[in-house]
């Protein structure tokens, strides 16, 4: 019995949402997707369930947009950091429009973020990054 | 008692003007020059005139011989003849007394008789008359005539003269010089002298006064023109001192114009470039969307999924429809820039309730109301179109992000008339803009919620250009409870000036 692989999206704009999920749909693996129109609600989200239920030992794939009202990706990361959610139970993918040389900067050196993707993404993309994740 | 102070007075003038006189080179050399040739020509003269007299004085004594031989020559023969001895011997003596003969003798071959003078003699000729008496037809010699003739008389005669001539020619030569100093100084040296320290004294070009020399103008003499031409002189260059200082400051201030334009252009030019920079940033986007959509919908086909692909196609719609908005919006704010103001009267309520109803029935799911607050009735010349696009940009932001919780939307538009201003304020109780946001609200694209909520955040890009292009300015307070702008725009008395100038020359002022 496969384990479905846990992936948050958090997105505030509905196409980009639309496309990362279809994208992650077409690779064929076995996902659950949960996605979030901005960091306040996924903060509050993982406050109450699922992450540290996991019984699974599987970590979450959080693919997290950087330009969004409200807070942005990075304040979102410092949440999750003084959050009582340990490291290893997730994995950070930031998926933005944005080719700012500081963002990039600040993403490499970030511990928690793996990857710094440009959007557009599509199946083929998806299916590179998840593989390399959850082999 | 007067005209002793008078002429003690003129004596102390005329002795000052001496002293000048003597101080200057030119004076001294100028006399010197004078009695220098005066002298020289006046030994010529005298030598001349003393050679003249030495010639005629020569001449004279040699008539006078020669009126011995001719007519006292026969009566001295006749007084031998009849040995008349002292007749011979008073004719003797007459002849003694003629000047220049310093010795008669008459010899014969028994004696002599002879008179002389006492002088000295150093130059002489002798004459030798021999004298023959004629009787009858015989010829009888009776003895020479011997006469000593002297010039040295008029040998000194040339001297004492030229003597006497000397001295005087030197005292009167003196006395000359004397006054020609003075009248030289008075005439001309004076005003030489007065010119150059007048014009030393003018080192400062702008303050040149002209110089004076205290001489009768109405003569038309050589002083009176170099000092007017000096004058004029003066006079032109100060003028082109003036010229040349107003024309620095024309540069100066052309220059200083000049980079107030040029620092104007950078701006626009980095504005130009953060603008091209965000829009194609921004476009790319509704412009990726479609692809992606695309894509997926292409595969829905292929799997025969319709409801599926219709959903993409829709998705793709809207995307496309927001491209468009956003290229709308770019070309409103290009038209901002562009469009040539004309300025006339416009009546302010009527403008805000034609834009709030049609606002209105735009957003009709909004319940909201506008309270004007307006102390005068008096139209304000504006540039209508721009007036229009602020109020209705603004107004549809109010209803646009209002709070979910705190409806009715409330706008309270209140207009304030001072004196050179006209101040608009527009208040809302809507969602407000977050504080980190602040500094970027008149940005280009900067749009503070979801994207997913219409508006290409150009809106406040747009409303900033059009009230620069009308002199004002704009500024907000905002919190979670609302947000106020405030409008100030000057006040214009004569549009028809304004609209006459070309946009650039409006954009100068």
């Amino acid at each position: 019995m496969s384990v479905k692989i846990p992936i948050y999206i958090i997105d505030d704009n509905e196409a980009d949402r639309y496309i990362i999920s279809r994208s992650i749909e077409e690779t064929g693996l076995d996902c659950t997707i949960e996605e979030f129109s901005n960091g306040e609600d996924f903060l509050s989200a993982i406050d109450q369930t699922s992450i540290q239920n996991n019984t699974d030992n599987i970590p979450t794939m959080i693919l997290l947009d950087i330009n969004m009202p409200g807070i942005n990706g990075f304040e979102v990361l410092e949440n999750l950091e003084k959050s009582s959610i340990k490291n290893d139970c997730f994995v950070v993918l930031m998926i933005t429009s944005s080719n700012n040389t500081r963002d990039i900067e600040k993403a490499n050196k970030h511990y928690l973020i793996k990857e710094f993707v440009n959007k557009p993404v599509d199946e083929d993309i998806m299916l590179k990054l998840i593989s390399k994740y959850y082999p | 008692m007067l005209l002793m102070q008078n002429s003690n007075s003129s004596f102390k003038t005329a002795f000052k003007f001496w002293r000048q006189g003597v101080h200057s080179s030119v004076a001294r050399r100028f006399v010197l020059a004078t009695v220098l040739s005066s002298t020289l020509i006046a030994i010529f003269i005298t030598s001349f005139q003393l050679y003249i007299s030495f010639q005629n004085d020569l001449s004279e004594l040699h008539s006078s011989i020669e009126d011995i031989e001719k007519s006292r020559l026969p009566s001295i023969v006749d007084s031998m003849w009849s040995i008349d001895t002292t007749l011979i011997e008073s004719q003797l003596q007459g002849i003694l007394k003629l000047k220049g003969i310093e010795y008669v003798g008459i010899i014969t071959d028994e004696e002599s008789i002879e008179f002389k003078t006492s002088n000295e003699i150093i130059n002489q000729t002798t004459y030798n008359y021999p004298l023959i008496k004629k009787e009858d037809d015989q010829t009888f010699f009776l003895g020479d005539l011997i006469l000593l003739v002297s010039i040295d008389h008029l040998y000194e005669k040339i001297i004492t003269q030229g003597l006497i001539i000397l001295f005087t020619n030197t005292f009167k030569t003196l006395l000359v010089a004397f006054i020609i100093i003075i009248i030289y100084q008075v005439m001309i040296g004076q005003h030489l002298t007065n010119i150059s320290i007048m014009i030393t004294n003018n080192k400062d070009n702008q303050k040149a006064d002209k110089i004076n020399l205290n001489i009768d103008n109405s003569k038309n003499n050589e002083l009176v023109i170099l000092q007017n031409s000096i004058n004029s002189w003066i006079e032109k260059n100060k003028q082109y001192n003036n010229e040349q200082e107003q024309l620095n400051q024309q540069i100066t201030q052309q220059r200083d114009t000049l980079e107030a334009i040029n620092k104007k252009l950078n701006i626009a030019n980095e504005d130009l470039t953060q603008f091209a920079y965000s829009a194609s940033h921004d476009l790319k986007a509704p412009l990726t969307s479609i692809t992606g959509f695309l894509h997926f919908v292409s595969k829905d086909i292929d799997k025969g999924d319709i409801k599926r692909a219709s959903f993409g196609v829709s998705k793709a719609k809207k995307e496309a429809e927001h491209l468009s908005l956003r290229i709308e919006d770019m070309l409103e704010l290009a038209r901002s820039d562009m469009a040539i103001n004309h300025w006339e009267p416009i009546n302010i309520d009527n403008e805000i309730n034609e834009i709030w109803s049609s606002l209105q029935n735009a957003y009709f799911n909004t319940p909201c109301s506008i309270k004007v607050i307006h102390n005068s009735t008096q139209p304000v010349i504006l540039v209508k179109s721009r007036f229009q696009t602020i109020i209705e940009n603004i107004l549809s932001n109010s209803i646009k992000y209002a709070h979910p919780d705190r409806l009715p939307v409330k706008v309270t538009l209140e207009i304030n008339h001072s004196e050179n201003n006209i101040a608009i304020s527009i208040k809302d109780n809507g969602i407000g803009i977050p504080e980190k946001f602040h500094n970027r609200v008149f940005t280009v694209f900067q749009r503070f919620s979801n994207s997913d909520t219409p508006g290409s955040g150009l809106g406040l890009a747009i409303v900033k250009k059009n009230i620069e292009k009308l002199n004002g300015e704009i500024t907000f307070i905002s919190s979670d409870q609302g947000t106020e702008f405030t409008i100030i725009i000057p006040k214009i008395k004569q549009p028809e000036l304004l609209n006459s100038l070309s946009t650039t020359e409006q954009d100068s002022i």
